[in-house]
């Protein structure tokens, strides 16, 4: 469920009669009363590509407006890591019929709340919640920053944007534990040819070489209204809001986006294990990383159901061996980062004073390979599931939420209607399954290992001091 | 990857004539009416208060049990970090089920139940779906009620407690943060010290001071049953009543205002550093002591440091990123809470700006007696509170939130629509005297974690007196 991590803007931490849309496509699901794990929308198509999704929730006079661009980074080329994020930002910087500063402010004013962007490594987002009365403002403000963002770029803009994402990756990466060790493992996996190399932030080396070509080349390439998906959720009446939609996107034009290329594959061959001088956390940490199936692909319900039976709560597998038992490790924790074009399986432990790195990977490993000899009890599987299962309804809490659950369907399944086949993808996983993806992926032969040691620190040799 | 080439001309933009209509913002509607959640709330004979807000859109029910009772009734150093041990050690087993038997049962209901302690309370909490309610109940009242407090399972969750404290020391965030604390309330103050406790009071406690702690707080009389989803009032006293009735303790005596001594006035100016060596970047932060929850000027106070430094278009963030780009982000807000409060601000800079950075927070200040909060500030920051209320309580665990601070913090059941009350009359003259009375430059204390050496020179220039130089880790 851990969809690949992103970079925000802010750290997180707020009529006439209907025109006919040019090409509805007109997917409908309609709410079964008996199964209310189900989102009713409705998608079109306008006439320059841009995809709608409309979702009616009138509980609370509230509207969520989520505009989807198809870029992340992933569309990065050699030399320009962090771009699509750098780019983000400036996104929020005014536009032709936007002051400057009145992106944000006018939001703000209006009480708009769950404001913000964030840039993956497959897709970016630009979302805000709004008084329904105010759906108006945040259509004129989303289309104008996707029709005419260039009319009002300066170098200025460019340049204060640049040194705001290079405090954010000194304070995100450089001063957080561990952040620059787990950078480094994480480029040792990718190669560098590959866009998820530099892990959405970016090199301070590429920030610095961005140029204003290269926002403008972005831009025309990969934010027309053929490359976005606006969804809105929320307390909105469909016909007036179609012709809204109209109104403020109907005539933006642009480029047909490019598919996004061929990457080069991405494989450990053999095995590694890295040691970094952390200069940040006091304890040392072990981490370890395996390739496996990307979002949605066979094996990644699988990851994620294994993941939690490793290490979520006090009766998880991993927890209560490594913190419980054998009381080598201050915290451990697994998690699927699922993308589009693979995911990266990792558990990471922070290792107690005194205790030896070496020691703790060899007691993962015994978990693991007790898991690829004898499986998983289906108790635990099910608890896993149930979990999954509670957090489908939570997540239907918020407008917000739903908005951004349609466009992540939309953008990674290829259509929103698929919350119940993605909760089928938990439901169906059995305790074979488990042990085969462990037996499959999490093998010894091709993982890759972090060990960071705080600088300066003395660990024990292998076998510690037992 | 793409290969199109860059030309602009390809992106025929409307000429500017075709969208000039797009020049001014849209002409909008009415706004809509705010929605304030209805707090309900009723009390069982043996003084337990049970508290619902109904929220039936989806069949989930947010299910937690607040005690008043937070680290700031630790009242001797050698308690600190006591609360949140003891209810830590709560969920370590109860009745013939030990920590990881309790665990598993959660985990079969689909959910996990975690404890929080904070200065003003502690809480245990689970988002159950509405089926699993009784039986996670069952598992609450178990408990609370029969907790084991084995030897064993403490001496492991103390050891557990310490790893936790050595790797915390080394984050820059919780030494900003602690260092903050301590410095702004001061040390004897009940919130000058870490709720987790420090490394020496941790390790010298003993399981009899738990079972006391435990005995004398985590009694009906000082608790709620707070449950906000697809549940009535109704159902939730027959819930509480068919499974906590029996609950019984001894009279409490939790902490009271009139208990408190709180210094009146607040310290001079100072400056203190948390060493922190090779960080390029320093944390700032400034805070001065300001006004409990329910205070009377807590709203126009709000609304100052909103405009100051709440919001992304406030003062501070316009002037440190937006204008300097010396940072991700500066924020302030304020912590007002059952006893006291605070007014917070605080920055991530790049470590070569750091005395730029803190030369601009304190112009800030001082600004605001030159250029008060202006009018259109005042209605930007009033406005998006009243906007965007309605919005504040989405979601079951939210409202749980929300409840729980009612009960911690003794706030009436009307908290938030006397707030939109509040905000309808305020006037920027309150607003300007909070200004006047909190938010004095000569007030804050301002602490800077970071490398020693690079923010000692960067802060030659500034002319703010010596600072002092605090070593946490020897706490």
């Amino acid at each position: 469920m851990n969809h690949g991590f992103v970079h925000t803007l802010i750290l997180p931490l707020l009529m006439v009669a209907a025109i006919t849309a040019a090409s509805s496509v007109g997917a409908a699901n309609e709410k079964e009363p008996d199964n209310p794990l189900a989102i009713p929308f409705e998608k079109y198509v306008l006439a320059n590509g841009l995809e709608v999704i409309l979702h009616e929730d009138s509980n609370l006079p509230l509207v969520a407006v989520n505009v989807w661009y198809h870029v992340g980074a992933v569309n990065e080329v050699k030399g320009k890591s962090g771009f699509a994020h750098l780019f983000e930002h400036i996104m929020f910087q005014g536009s032709g019929h936007v002051p400057d500063d009145g992106h944000i402010g006018l939001l703000e004013q209006i009480g708009a709340s769950d404001l913000n962007g964030s840039t993956g490594f497959d897709r970016t987002n630009y979302f805000q919640t709004v008084p329904a009365n105010h759906l108006e403002t945040a259509l004129w403000l989303e289309s104008d920053r996707m029709g005419y963002l260039l009319d009002t770029l300066t170098q200025e803009k460019l340049d204060r944007q640049r040194e705001v994402v290079m405090n954010e990756r000194r304070q995100t990466t450089e001063n957080q534990p561990y952040g620059l060790a787990e950078e480094s493992l994480w480029q040792r996996i990718f190669p560098k040819e590959h866009p998820y190399f530099g892990m959405i932030i970016g090199s301070m080396d590429d920030l610095t070489a961005a140029s204003l070509d290269d926002v403008r080349h972005f831009f025309s390439t990969w934010y027309s209204p053929a490359n976005a998906t606006l969804t809105i959720a929320g307390d909105i009446e469909v016909a007036k809001t179609k012709a809204l939609i109209e109104k403020y996107f109907g005539q933006l034009t642009g480029q047909t986006p490019p598919s996004t290329a061929k990457l080069p594959r991405v494989e450990i061959p053999e095995s590694f294990t890295m040691r970094y001088d952390e200069p940040i956390a006091p304890l040392a940490k072990v981490q370890v990383s395996w390739i496996t199936p990307r979002l949605f692909a066979p094996g990644d319900a699988e990851a994620d159901i294994l993941a939690n039976i490793l290490t979520t709560g006090k009766s998880s597998l991993l927890h209560r061996k490594l913190v419980r038992e054998l009381e080598l490790v201050q915290q451990v924790s697994a998690y699927q980062m699922s993308m589009a074009q693979l995911s990266i399986f990792t558990i990471e432990a922070v290792i107690r004073e005194g205790e030896s790195p070496e020691r703790v990977l060899s007691e993962i490993d015994n978990v693991l390979a007790s898991i690829r000899t004898h499986g998983v009890d289906a108790t635990l599987v099910s608890r896993a599931v149930n979990r999954f299962e509670t957090g489908f309804f939570r997540d239907l809490e918020q407008v917000g939420h739903v908005a951004d659950q349609l466009q992540s369907y939309n953008h990674f399944a290829g259509t929103p209607d698929y919350i119940r086949q993605d909760l089928e993808r938990y439901t169906s996983v059995t305790a074979q399954d488990v042990a085969t993806f462990a037996t499959t992926y999490l093998n010894n032969e091709h993982r890759a290992v972090l060990i960071a040691v705080p600088k300066g620190a003395v660990t024990p040799a292998e076998g510690g001091d037992q | 990857m793409s290969s199109t080439p860059v030309n602009d001309d390809n992106k025929p933009a409307p000429t500017k004539d075709e969208a000039a209509w797009r020049q001014n913002p849209p002409q909008v509607g009415p706004s809509p009416k705010v929605v304030i959640p209805l707090f309900e709330q009723s009390r069982l004979p043996s003084g337990l208060t049970v508290m619902v807000v109904r929220r039936p859109a989806l069949p989930l029910v947010s299910m937690t049990l607040a005690l008043k009772t937070g680290s700031a009734a630790e009242s001797a150093a050698s308690e600190y970090g006591l609360a949140d041990l003891t209810f830590e050690m709560m969920m370590e087993g109860a009745g013939n089920r030990d920590g990881v038997a309790l665990a598993e049962e959660f985990a079969d209901l689909g959910t996990q139940m975690v404890v929080r302690t904070s200065e003003d309370g502690a809480a245990f909490k689970a988002v159950l779906l509405k089926k699993y309610l009784g039986a996670g109940m069952d598992l609450l009242s178990e408990i609370l009620t029969r907790p084991t407090f084995k030897k064993s399972d403490f001496v492991r969750k103390q050891k557990e407690r310490i790893a936790d404290l050595q790797s915390l020391m080394g984050n820059p965030n919780y030494l900003s943060n602690i260092a903050t604390a301590t410095l702004v309330y001061g040390d004897t103050h009940p919130y000058g010290h870490p709720v987790m406790g420090t490394l020496k009071t941790v390790e010298a406690f003993g399981l009899k001071q738990l079972k006391a702690f435990y005995r004398q707080h985590a009694v009906p009389q000082n608790a709620a049953l707070i449950l906000t989803g697809d549940v009535s009032l109704d159902e939730a006293v027959a819930l509480a009543t068919e499974k906590l009735g029996s609950w019984k303790g001894g009279k409490n005596t939790p902490v009271k205002s009139a208990d408190v001594k709180i210094a009146a006035g607040m310290g001079p100016f100072s400056i203190a550093i948390v060493p922190k060596p090779g960080m390029n970047q320093t944390i700032v932060s400034a805070g001065v002591k300001a006004l409990p929850a329910g205070h009377p000027d807590e709203w126009a106070l709000r609304v100052a440091v909103d405009a100051f430094g709440g919001m992304f278009g406030s003062r501070l963030n316009m002037n440190l990123r937006e204008d300097k780009g010396y940072t991700y982000g500066a924020r302030g807000h304020v912590d007002a809470m059952f006893l006291d409060g605070a007014v917070m601000l605080s920055t991530s800079v790049q470590a070569d700006v750091t005395g730029a950075a803190l030369g601009e927070i304190l112009n800030e200040l001082d600004n605001l007696k030159n250029r008060p909060v202006t009018a259109q500030e005042f209605q930007d920051a009033t406005d998006n509170v009243l906007q965007s209320v309605s919005g504040w309580f989405d979601g079951v665990a939210g409202l749980g939130n929300a409840a729980q601070s009612i009960f911690e913090r003794r706030l009436p059941l009307t908290r938030y629509s006397d707030m939109v009350a509040a905000y309808r009359q305020l006037t920027i003259e309150d607003v300007r005297h909070a200004v006047d009375l909190y938010m004095r430059r000569e007030n804050f204390q301002v602490i800077l974690v970071g490398d020693p050496a690079v923010i000692t020179q960067q802060l030659s220039s500034l002319s703010l007196g010596a600072p002092q130089m605090i070593n946490l880790q020897d706490n």
